[in-house]
């Protein structure tokens, strides 16, 4: 099957998501509750990363979301996303 | 060839279920209720001539060899699918006594799920869970409540699914593992309690999710003429199937987010059986989470998509409902054996022993399995 990279845009849709309240591991205890959002990208192929700046309450399929980057002290750099402005 | 009607379960056993019983090892607790499963069907442990032994279970084909003395075991197999492992095997089985391999195949299970390895902690060991282990743990996606929960919350938005719905999944299995009496779980639950129960991962509250417990079950599977000199009415296998979903290690990415292996299996095992989900009068479905029978009971065809929200309410799913699902209380309140118990009542039931939990006159039902993320089994069973 052909394949090939290709950048993303970061810019997608709302695909699902889970509030997740009980902490399955003791390093999501502090941050708990945490929305993991699925994303349809632009670009076909989904994406997972965490909400930032919306009430999880306001949450539907479709909505506008868009990639930035966090990373917490020496930890990794994740994928959380925003809703797209405009 | 088909494998229509060429196996039957022969034998049922298992142990006490509970949490923090004391009865034993994860071994200990599969030899017992092989044991149990054998002389019910009036077999010795030595007749035994096929294994196998569940990779979610801590015991391989050779531990029955040296425990019950087998002196030649000439089939061994694992169907490592998770939940759908069980119902997987007696295909495996099936085709292995129908082919002339083997005459007796035994399908054990035991495990410590709460007092010895957490069941849910089973999961990071799996090789299927390498690509959401690099991926999507790192976000938080730790536990199968959070991985599953994108598909309940998905198909609420979709077609109006409620909590409440779920609700009653819940509820009716509970009655049916009070019934049953050997259960983990043996308080009333009502729509009001669960919906009171605290959020583990949206949508799913605490009695949305199975039970982490301790015990064994086990089944055997004979030829169908082997079968017929045996203690017990012969369960014949009349069709089963195993399926795999598309992007079968990551629910993010399936096409279809809602779709499981069982759209694929339940197909295939209708076909070989020779009836429609009109004629199933009773039906043991796999419930890791109360979503996931809902979702299950759309792909087998007793409801469209979609509507198996509207399908389970006001007691539907009960013993005296238009489809009796669960009579033994399933994994959300009797017991978490990967599904085996589900086999094991199906067969209680076909056999007419059901005692308080018997669907009045039922003798032709079915069985599901799902594990790892969506794959999917099915057996459609009748008593001969």
């Amino acid at each position: 099957m052909a394949h090939d990279w290709a950048a993303a845009s970061g810019r997608g849709v709302v695909h699902s998501w889970t509030v997740c309240h009980h902490p399955f591991h003791m390093g999501f205890k502090a941050q708990s509750p945490y929305v993991l959002l699925t994303v349809e990208l632009d670009e076909g192929v989904r994406a997972m990363g965490q909400l930032r700046g919306l009430d999880p309450a306001r949450l539907r399929l479709g909505l506008r979301v868009v990639v930035d980057f966090e990373r917490e002290g020496d930890g990794p750099v994740l994928p959380i996303f925003r809703p797209a402005s405009g | 060839m088909s494998l229509f009607e060429k196996a039957a379960i022969t034998g049922i056993g298992e142990t006490a279920h509970g949490r923090g019983l004391q009865q034993g090892s994860a071994l200990s607790l599969q030899m017992q209720a092989s044991l149990a499963a054998i002389a019910d069907a009036g077999l010795s442990p030595r007749d035994i001539d096929g294994v196998v032994a569940m990779a979610t279970g801590a015991a391989v084909a050779e531990d029955f060899i040296t425990n019950f003395g087998i002196p030649d075991l000439r089939f061994s197999a694992t169907t490592p699918m998770g939940g759908a492992s069980c119902v997987a095997a007696i295909q495996a089985a099936a085709a292995a006594v129908s082919s002339g391999i083997c005459r007796h195949v035994l399908l054990p299970i035991g495990r410590t799920g709460y007092s010895g390895t957490r069941i849910g902690a089973r999961v990071h060991e799996m090789p299927q869970f390498r690509t959401i282990g690099e991926f999507e743990l790192p976000l938080g996606n730790i536990a199968p409540a959070q991985i599953y929960a994108p598909m309940a919350r998905r198909h609420m938005e979709l077609y109006g699914t409620t909590s409440r719905q779920f609700a009653e999944i819940a509820v009716t299995t509970r009655r049916h593992a009070i019934l049953n009496g050997n259960a983990a779980m043996t308080r009333e639950l009502t729509i009001e309690d669960h919906q009171a129960s605290r959020m583990i991962a949206d949508p799913f509250r605490l009695f949305d999710c199975s039970l982490e417990s301790d015990g064994g079950a086990a089944v055997v599977v004979s030829s169908a003429d082997a079968a017929r000199d045996l203690r017990q009415p012969r369960v014949l296998v009349m069709g089963v199937a195993e399926g795999h979903p598309d992007s079968p290690s990551v629910i993010t990415q399936r096409p279809d987010m809602l779709r499981i292996g069982l759209a694929k299996a339940a197909p295939r095992a209708f076909t070989m059986a020779g009836v429609t989900p009109a004629d199933i009068q009773v039906a043991e479905i796999y419930d890791c989470f109360t979503y996931v029978v809902l979702r299950q009971l759309e792909e087998l065809g007793f409801c469209a998509h979609g509507e198996g929200g509207a399908f389970v309410e006001n007691g539907a799913l009960g013993l005296a409902g238009r489809l009796p699902v669960n009579t033994h209380g399933g994994l959300l309140s009797q017991a978490h054996l990967a599904g085996m118990n589900h086999i094991v009542e199906l067969v209680r039931q076909l056999r007419g022993q059901g005692a308080a939990a018997q669907v009045e006159g039922a003798t032709l039902g079915l069985v599901t399995g799902y594990g790892d993320m969506g794959d999917g089994s099915v057996a459609i069973m009748r008593r001969a």
